[in-house]
C-alpha cells in the first residue's frame, strides 16, 4: 500500500511517500520545499531506505544522518524527517494490531 | 565582477545558463557574475525536491501554456510572469565576503540590492525568515541558493507587477503553509510593486535593479563565454529541457 506523511518544519514542508509490500519499503520519495546541502543527499537517503522494514525506518534515518557530517539544513533537522515518517506510518496497520 | 545584461528566454535556457555559469566559475574559467533575466513565456519553476503532482497545478499550467521546470536549488514553486517579474542570479565565490560563509547572512548579502531597490522606490522593504523579502509584511521576492565547491549560486524573484491571479491558479500552496504564515489566501501573503502603488515598466524595473546591483558590487558589463553556452546547451538536453529531470518527483 502507499503511505503518505507531511510535516511542516520551521522552514519548509517535508513529504514522505512510501510504497510498501508486506512491511518492506519498495520505493520511497521524499519531496518538499526545504533546503538541504548537498542536495544529492535526499536521493541517497531514499536509496538507503529502500528494502528496509517499516519498523526500522526511523532508526535507519538516524543512522544515515549520524555519519553524514557534511550535511547542512537551515531551519531543519533530522527530527523533522522522522516526524514526516511517523505521519506516513500512521496510516499503516501493523500486523496483530 | 561580470554583469550579464537582460536575457529573455525560455525557462530551461535560463536554468541551464545559471548552472553553466556556476560550473564554469567552479572551474575558474569565469569571474563572479550577476545577471538579470526574464522568463518567456511565463513559467513555473519548482524547487529541487518538489513534487510536481503535489505542488503544481500541471493541468492549469498546460492549459495556459506555462512550462514547468525544476531548479537546481531547493525551496518552493515560483511563478515567473513574463509581464511582471525579473529574476536575478548571483554566482560568487564564498571567499568574496565573510558574510557568505553563513547561509542566512549570505542570502541577505546577495539579495541586499533588491531591498535597496525597493527602498529607492520609497517602499518599506525588509528581509523576512531565511530567504524572503517583504513589503508591509507581504512577500515581494523570494530567493534560493545552492553551494558547490566554494561557489554559491543564488537566484530569486523581483515581482513588479506579477499577475497574482495566474500565480494562484498554477501554484498549489498547501493550506498548512498559509495557516503557518497566518493568512487565508495567497493574496494576503504576496504583493508586487504595482500592488504597493507604483507602476513600473519592465525597462524601468530592469534599470532599477541593475543600478542597485552596480552600487553593491564592482560590476562590469560582459557576456557569456562560448564555454558557458556549450555547457548550457548540454544542460538543456540532459536536464532542464528533459522530463526525466523536470517530472522526477
Amino acid at each position: 500500500m502507499k503511505l503518505v506523511g507531511e510535516h511542516k518544519a520551521k522552514k519548509g514542508l517535508i513529504r514522505m511517500e512510501i510504497e510498501e509490500e508486506r512491511g518492506i519499503v519498495k520505493n520511497i520519495v521524499i519531496s518538499g520545499d526545504f533546503f538541504i546541502y548537498p542536495e544529492d543527499i535526499v536521493e541517497e537517503l531514499e536509496k538507503h531506505l529502500v528494502g528496509k522494514k517499516l519498523e526500522k525506518l526511523e532508526a535507519a534515518i538516524e543512522d544515515f544522518f549520524s555519519v553524514r557530517h557534511d550535511v547542512e539544513m537551515p531551519y531543519l533537522n533530522v527530527e523533522d524527517f522522522k516526524i514526516a515518517l511517523r505521519k506516513a506510518l500512521e496510516e499503516y496497520r501493523w500486523e496483530g494490531s | 565582477m561580470r554583469f550579464i545584461p537582460l536575457i529573455v528566454a525560455r525557462p530551461e535556457v535560463q536554468m541551464a545558463i545559471d548552472e553553466a555559469i556556476m560550473r564554469a566559475r567552479i572551474e575558474g574559467r569565469v569571474p563572479d557574475t550577476v545577471r538579470l533575466y526574464v522568463f518567456k513565456p511565463s513559467s513555473v519553476t519548482i524547487g529541487r525536491f518538489q513534487s510536481v503532482k503535489h505542488d503544481v497545478n500541471l493541468e492549469k499550467a498546460r492549459e495556459l501554456g506555462i512550462p514547468v521546470v525544476r531548479r537546481i536549488t531547493g525551496g518552493g514553486s515560483v511563478f515567473h510572469d513574463e509581464y511582471g517579474e525579473i529574476t536575478y542570479s548571483v554566482i560568487i565565490g564564498e571567499d568574496y565576503h565573510p558574510a557568505l560563509k553563513n547561509i542566512q547572512e549570505s542570502y541577505r548579502f546577495l539579495a541586499g540590492p533588491l531591498v535597496d531597490a525597493l527602498k529607492d522606490l520609497g517602499l518599506n522593504a525588509e528581509f523576512s525568515g531565511l530567504n524572503d523579502i517583504v513589503v508591509n509584511g507581504k512577500k515581494i521576492s523570494g530567493s534560493a541558493q545552492t553551494r558547490r565547491k566554494g561557489v554559491i549560486l543564488q537566484h530569486g524573484t523581483f515581482m513588479y507587477s506579477t499577475r497574482l491571479e495566474v500565480l494562484a491558479s498554477v501554484l498549489k500552496v498547501s493550506k498548512e503553509k498559509l495557516k503557518d504564515k497566518g493568512v487565508k489566501s495567497i493574496y494576503e501573503r504576496v504583493t508586487t510593486v504595482e500592488r504597493e502603488g507604483i507602476k513600473l515598466s519592465r525597462e524601468e524595473a530592469y534599470e532599477l535593479l541593475k543600478n542597485s546591483f552596480f552600487r553593491a558590487f564592482p560590476l562590469e558589463p560582459g557576456e557569456l563565454t562560448d564555454y558557458e553556452l556549450e555547457l548550457a546547451e548540454k544542460l538543456i538536453e540532459e536536464r532542464y529541457g528533459n522530463e526525466r529531470w523536470n517530472l522526477m518527483k
